[in-house]
């Protein structure tokens, strides 16, 4: 693992100072950069395969589209049929969790890679943040059909993102924005401008 | 702009998808033993049909998973997805085996 204090975060351009924020009446914009993303393949059918994972991180394995397994500071959301990005709190625990995994799955027909430093988190919250996000994807963002606690991978603003509708104690929706780090000043550029259009 | 039903995500938008191109083409077991026009038809020909027709597409900005499709060329109604290895709906349009193929 690279020394933290060597990682320069995706939208340094738009950071004045301090990590990326930007925060309207109705929207507001956040940067979590850094976490740990391991992007874990396998196998669903084998038995083994999804009780060693979910013993490793104490979740269930999300077996079917738009699924995530929330933990305290972990979680697990389904990409492919075969195929789930592992979300850590930070990069710097990946090498341990890689590692447990590895030596619970030892000759199994699996993968794991960390992708951490090639993706990072922007989250955007507040009543208007459905309204701002369907001005940039095809999908149904309302609650009834785009579930709290469920995801898609899909196209927002022109770049590939996977979106996360995260449990929050707050009254207003949350989204995470799962994207990479090279398509993220791009988009919270284009996510800041339309946020200013919508009053 | 039109909305393809992905076997594992449901309906998305066409523009998370890419084509492909014609499924069941079947690589001939031994090509030594084509002629030249039998290879070629194997490389470059394909049915090109107007209205019903199987096709390889990739739910690519997606799952990215690839899968088929028999789409009507004309109305681009999609009239059935399947898996990759599934039987064909509409088995009387896939692309006869060369005789020296499996």
């Amino acid at each position: 693992m690279s020394d933290s204090t060597l990682l320069q975060s995706p939208l340094i351009e738009l950071e004045k100072s301090g990590r990326f924020q930007w925060v309207g009446d109705t929207i507001e914009l956040h940067q979590s950069p850094f976490m740990g993303h391991i992007r874990i393949r396998g196998d669903l059918s084998s038995p083994l395969f999804v009780e060693k994972i979910e013993q490793a991180t104490a979740l269930p394995l999300p077996a079917s589209c738009g699924g995530v397994s929330f933990g305290e500071d972990l979680k697990i959301i389904w990409i492919s049929p075969e195929e789930w990005l592992l979300v850590l709190s930070s990069e710097s625990r990946v090498g341990s969790m890689i590692d447990r995994l590895k030596t619970r799955l030892e000759g199994e027909h699996i993968a794991f890679v960390d992708t951490s430093g090639g993706q990072t988190v922007i989250r955007v919250s507040g009543e208007n943040a459905i309204s701002l996000l369907s001005r940039g994807t095809t999908l149904d963002l309302h609650e009834s059909q785009f579930l709290v606690g469920s995801s898609a991978q899909s196209i927002l603003f022109g770049a590939t993102v996977l979106i996360v509708r995260v449990n929050s104690n707050h009254s207003t929706p949350l989204f995470e924005l799962y994207c990479r780090r090279s398509f993220a000043d791009d988009l919270a550029r284009r996510l800041i401008d339309s946020a200013q259009l919508i009053k | 702009m039109f909305l393809i039903e992905c076997p594992w995500c449901g309906r998305r938008d066409q523009g998370e998808f890419s084509c492909g191109g014609e499924a069941h083409i079947v690589r001939p077991a031994s090509p030594d033993d084509l002629d030249d026009e039998s290879w070629a038809d194997y490389l470059f020909n394909r049915k090109n049909p107007k209205g019903v027709h199987l096709e390889q597409w990739v739910h690519i900005q997606g799952c990215g998973r690839w899968f088929n499709a028999a789409r009507n060329t004309v109305s681009n109604k999609i009239v059935s997805v399947y898996k990759v290895g599934e039987e064909p709906p509409h088995p009387e349009k896939r692309k006869p085996v060369p005789e020296s193929g499996q």
